[in-house]
């Protein structure tokens, strides 16, 4: 591995707090390294594809950085995985090992373990990695998405550095997880604050939660992120009110948030001395590629910012040239060291080099002003986020279709609908047994036919006119 | 059954499509698929639509099942 990985450069921050427990105990930099290195002393040096089955708690963290320092290729998952979609995926890419709560490693022969986590071996033989491989992560938890994305230790010292330098991270951070380390949002938290030797709260249960606020408050939390879902709740939960000392910083990323809501928690951080950062991404770029400096935020509504730190974001019309005037719609295109080597849909695209060459098209339509800050548009293919998930409309439909059931799938972030010729009741089951979505997260509507265009396709259009 | 309690339960049958055993067992946060985080807040907007009451943050982040909830709304007066 000659590329500089962000977990061997961790040993220097010592005697650092570096993951603090749902219970309050701390684990150093020192220990955690050493459980992790003595962990994966069980794969005796030998390169392979580790499956890592996240939860957020401080094993879990250990294991991966262990695996991650001996040089595995750590594809995550979260641990609400289903047990068909986890065989599916073992079955698909044979990993060697298996890293997961106690229950889940009845799968394989139990190598060594760390509190609730063990360390299994699937099997002997794993598949050719690619020198480059270094982690993997889904583009989509809810679709059942056959598609990994693949990221190399160069993506993510990158990003991690640039994440960083623009949110000012120093040693003293103290972020609470709130969203899984198999998301790139989530794994790019924890990623900048190791980089900086920070001490990341580890907590499973969601901002509904007490125990959530109980650490809030006795871990002095100095920064909450979220994507829009999680600011709904804490608008909800009355955050304005709340006395939080400590926290200093937010950022919003996974999905547009509505320009009120932004307006109305930029209010809240003018009024206690936090900064708020509207941030965008993809998993494809790590995670993240733009960011709207704290201070522009009131004057900058609905954009997305500029590109972050040693990167860049420019437009293309649709035969591929770069658009230079302002207020001129087009794709929205990023460069930049963080863009992943490619996606993996089956064994052998795991021994694929850099099919993206450090440029990544977005399907983001967008604007640019004349100050370089993009406002997207709109959505050049058929993407939505519901609740932070990303969910692939083209996909859901083929996947309800196996189900024998005619469906056309529409809406925006946060509000899927489903169109269904026939039985509402039956997609919607089939929708929540094909995802991980739940029944609240879809709308169903039960319609006599498809509405259809000349040329056969179905008419979307058509379709927002039929909300039952 | 009073009106109360018939309005606090169909907010649970309602919200999270269960039946009235899943209530006299006691359903708890977390323990269906539907009562997660965002369940959960759908949930608390429907007990304040039905009772016309506004929660405070301890008490909507404390509602940890459906008899807490039941403690938790009588602190607003709705007598079930």
């Amino acid at each position: 591995m000659a590329a500089p990985s962000l977990f061997h450069r961790l040993d220097r921050y010592g005697d650092n707090a570096a993951l603090i427990g749902a219970d309050g105990t701390a684990l150093t930099y020192a220990r955690m390294l050493a459980s992790g290195d003595r962990l994966a002393a069980a794969l005796h040096g030998r390169r392979q594809l580790a499956l890592v089955v996240c939860r957020n708690d401080p094993d879990c963290v250990a294991g991966y950085v262990g695996l991650m320092r001996a040089g595995a290729a750590v594809m995550m998952l979260h641990h609400s995985v289903k047990p068909d979609q986890l065989d599916a995926i073992i079955a698909r890419f044979s990993p060697g090992v298996i890293y997961a709560p106690a229950p889940l490693c009845a799968l394989g022969q139990p190598l060594d373990r760390l509190g609730g986590y063990v360390l299994a071996r699937l099997s002997e033989a794993g598949p050719t990695l690619h020198d480059d491989l270094a982690l993997m992560l889904t583009t989509s938890g809810t679709t059942g998405s056959r598609n990994f994305v693949r990221l190399s230790h160069g993506n993510i010292l990158a990003n991690a550095v640039s994440i960083a330098e623009y949110l000012e991270i120093g040693p003293q951070e103290r972020p609470i997880t709130t969203m899984p380390l198999s998301y790139s949002y989530g794994l790019s938290i924890l990623h900048s604050h190791l980089l900086q030797g920070a001490a990341l709260i580890c907590c499973e249960d969601s901002v509904v939660s007490p125990v959530f606020w109980k650490l809030m408050r006795e871990q002095a939390v100095t920064s909450l992120a979220g994507v829009p879902f999680i600011y709904d709740m804490l608008k909800k939960l009355r955050f304005g009110r709340m006395d939080l000392p400590a926290l200093k910083t937010l950022t919003q990323a996974g999905g547009r948030m509505a320009p009120e809501l932004v307006a109305e928690f930029a209010e809240i951080c003018a009024a206690t001395g936090r900064r708020l950062f509207v941030m965008y991404g993809a998993t494809e770029a790590t995670a993240r590629m733009a960011f709207v400096p704290w201070e522009q935020l009131r004057h900058r509504p609905g954009s997305i910012g500029r590109a972050i730190p040693g990167g860049r974001l420019w437009l293309e019309d649709e035969a591929g040239n770069v658009i230079g005037e302002t207020d001129t719609t087009g794709e929205l295109v990023y460069g930049g060291a963080n863009v992943c080597l490619g996606y993996a849909a089956e064994t052998e695209d795991l021994a694929r080099g850099d099919d993206n060459q450090g440029i990544l098209r977005t399907g983001d339509m967008a604007r640019m002003d004349e100050d370089g800050f993009f406002v997207i548009v709109g959505r050049r293919k058929r993407f939505l986020k519901v609740f932070g998930n990303r969910v692939n409309l083209d996909e859901l439909e083929r996947l309800l279709a196996l189900d024998g059931l005619a469906c056309a799938c529409s809406g925006g972030d946060d509000s899927l609908v489903v169109f269904v010729v026939g039985d509402a009741e039956a997609a919607k089951a089939a929708v929540t047994a094909r995802t991980s979505l739940t029944n609240q997260m879809v709308k169903v509507v039960a319609v006599a036919a498809l509405p259809r265009q000349e040329s056969g396709k179905v008419d979307y259009a058509a379709l927002g006119g039929m909300h039952g | 059954m009073s009106e109360s309690l018939q309005k606090y339960d169909n907010a649970f049958i309602e919200t999270f499509s269960v039946d009235k055993a899943a209530l006299e067992a006691d359903l708890a946060y977390n323990s269906i698929a539907e009562w997660d985080s965002i369940g959960h807040m759908n949930l608390m907007g429907a007990l304040e639509d039905a009772f016309d009451i506004a929660m405070e943050t301890d008490d909507i982040v404390e509602f940890s099942c459906y008899s807490k909830g039941k403690e938790i709304v009588a602190k607003y007066g709705v007598v079930l």
